[in-house]
């Protein structure tokens, strides 16, 4: 059973950005303006999703999970019954690899602004619901849309931003931050190279703002096998707001990162967050997400089993 | 220098400086994407392309041409589909492209044990002006492709899945990669040779891993190491009459096992001489931490301890001067 909770609302904290990490490390707020976070700008209220079918029905609560499609389309108490564009929504979605289904018939709706934890045990397939929203794992049955496009038919990669685990460290060749950071970026050009020095310029910029916003400005041309642990994460994070998304979607951010470096990192996300930007993260370690009151999503045996929002 | 008077030297060159700055081209991507053999392999294909040239007359440069990229694409087929087996693939394909390869030039009429070996460890002679223009126009294509779609390349190598979460067409640039090794291979058939062009791939980016901080770094060193002992082994494989591919790689490797001793000596007298001489080396019998009684000033994402005059930094069991 679901249990319902008002959680702050995400859009009161924009314009009051919290520190990042110090003097000498930018706030993820300040460095990326809500406008520039939420490019292109979204409509505060949308028209009922024409593939909703049953939107702007006013019977549920928003993000609810095991509830049927036409359960989770409106908010009670808003008189015009409508809802935001929902960053991601799931009716019905079965994920897994060749035609074995590892996650079955999730129905999940995550709005603007919010942070969603996925949590549950080893094996429950977390990470598998993770990867098929980003196209990782087939989408065997059901209907998946982002920002209220069909996942088959959006084309604006650029929007999601995606957090894997851990760093894949390839071959050995040595690879800055600034390098890895800027292949983040890939997504927003529309030629190989940026051809005008303005689109030079930007890029710079948008891969500098990338950097700070995680705290990693003095290690950009460090070569990332030489990072620890948590700095790698961070230059990951960095690469995944290099591009300008809407939302970015977290595999264990904070597994195996000591403590330290866990706070920077909760901070950093928490100025994102501020700023407006969309978290869907999968987690064990759910205390450490504690300062981004984030809506708790449980999976067990492939199944959402519940959730509770705003800890 | 007399050994430009000869054609068939001028040519050599000319085709050792095309694989000297093609192979570490595609090289680095191969290494970045742990798949250094795959150039080995096409190496093993070309060669019942090349057999397939001399037993039908056609020029052995198009036939290899066609086999390799065509096997190229293959395998990145094998690989897309991700079974179980796809390396077990691979090796019967590999192995059958030079097993194909030597029954078919055994029984072709030019078919000798000479000629064979021309094209699997490389020869200085066997280079036409023909086979020259084909293998800078390959070269061409080879360098024009990774330049225009460096940054893809770079992330589809570095971090497939997350190029894949990213939209990018990873299955289409990881075959344009193959097909352009592919190309490179049949560049080096005629001074490298097929059995040793994955070398001139990997090792000048291996002496590069040694000592560059970047991957842009990596990759023209790497380029300025494959064109030096390439050329280099041509002039000596010319003087010492030696099989060319052979040289080059020997000497290749050579730069390598000295730049590695090099690194390693100079990272020993650096190691040495941060953890300082024996009173410096007690001093750091001390363990930092809050409360040790060193001011402590933050630095970044940690925190520097000031210790007889130094900013000591905790990194990996030991203290750096910050």
């Amino acid at each position: 059973m679901s249990v319902s909770h008002t959680r702050p609302a995400r859009s009161d904290r924009r314009g009051q950005p919290t520190p990042v990490a110090g003097p000498d490390e930018p706030t993820a707020a300040a460095v990326f303006p809500p406008g520039e976070l939420a490019d292109p700008p979204r409509e505060e209220a949308d028209p009922p999703d024409e593939e909703d079918g049953a939107a702007g029905r006013a019977d549920s609560l928003p993000g609810r999970v095991n509830s049927t499609p036409e359960q989770l389309d409106s908010v009670p108490g808003r008189p015009d019954g409508a809802l935001p564009t929902p960053v991601l929504r799931l009716a019905g979605a079965s994920f897994g690899y060749g035609d074995r289904r590892i996650v079955q018939r999730i129905s999940l709706r995550v709005l603007p602004g919010e942070v969603v934890a996925l949590v549950g045990p080893n094996g429950a397939g977390k990470s598998t619901l993770l990867r098929g929203v980003l196209g990782l794992a087939r989408l065997l049955e059901g209907e998946q849309f982002w920002f209220g496009t069909p996942a088959r038919a959006f084309t604006d990669r650029y929007r999601v931003g995606y957090v894997p685990q851990r760093y894949n460290l390839a071959g050995g060749v040595p690879v800055t931050v600034r390098e890895v950071v800027a292949s983040g970026r890939l997504n927003r050009r529309r030629t190989p190279w940026p051809l005008s020095p303005s689109a030079r310029r930007a890029e710079r910029l948008a891969v500098d703002e990338a950097i700070a916003a995680t705290g990693l400005t003095d290690q950009a041309r460090t070569p990332a096998h030489l990072l620890s642990g948590g700095q790698q994460r961070r230059m990951l994070v960095s690469r995944a707001l290099a591009g300008g998304p809407e939302v970015l979607l977290m595999d264990e951010p904070t597994a195996g990162v000591d403590p330290a470096h866990r706070h920077l990192l909760v901070e950093s996300l928490d100025a994102l967050v501020s700023a407006g930007l969309t978290l869907v993260v999968v987690t064990h370690e759910l205390e450490a997400l504690d300062r981004l009151h984030p809506r708790v999503v449980r999976l067990e045996a492939g199944h959402l089993r519940g959730e509770e929002a705003g800890r | 220098m007399t050994l430009l008077h000869y054609d068939f030297m001028r040519n050599a060159l000319l085709a050792a400086l095309l694989v000297g700055v093609t192979a570490p081209v595609m090289g680095i991507y191969l290494v970045q994407r742990r798949l250094s053999l795959i150039g080995d392999g096409l190496g093993h294909v070309a060669l019942t392309g090349v057999a397939v040239g001399v037993l039908t007359g056609t020029a052995p440069v198009s036939t290899a041409l066609v086999c390799t990229v065509l096997a190229a694409l293959a395998i990145e087929l094998i690989r897309d589909r991700g079974r179980a087996n796809a390396d077990v693939a691979l090796a019967i394909m590999f192995y059958g492209g030079i097993a194909g390869g030597v029954v078919l030039i055994s029984r072709s009429s030019q078919g000798t044990s000479g000629n064979l070996s021309s094209y699997l460890f490389g020869s200085l002679i066997t280079t036409t002006t023909t086979d020259l223009v084909t293998f800078a126009a390959l070269a061409a294509v080879v360098l024009v492709a990774t330049t225009a779609l460096a940054p893809r390349l770079f992330a589809v190598s570095s971090d497939e899945e997350f190029a894949r979460a990213a939209g990018l067409p990873v299955l289409g640039l990881n075959m344009l990669l193959s097909a352009l090794t592919a190309a490179t291979v049949v560049i080096s058939m005629r001074v490298v040779g097929l059995l040793l062009i994955s070398a001139l791939m990997i090792v000048p980016n291996a002496v590069a891993q040694l000592v560059a901080p970047s991957f842009r770094i990596a990759m023209l060193l790497a380029i300025g190491i494959g064109v030096t002992t390439s050329t280099g082994g041509t002039v000596v494989s010319f003087y010492a009459d030696t099989p060319s591919g052979a040289t080059i790689v020997l000497l290749t490797i050579s730069l390598f096992a000295t730049v590695a001793l090099g690194v390693g000596l100079r990272d020993t007298v650096h190691t040495r001489r941060r953890h300082g001489d024996d009173r410096r080396g007690r001093d750091h019998l001390h363990e930092h931490g809050p409360g040790c009684g060193h001011e402590t000033i933050p630095h970044g994402d940690h925190l520097d301890y000031v210790h007889d005059g130094h900013r000591h930094a905790v990194h990996r069991g030991h203290y750096d001067d910050h």
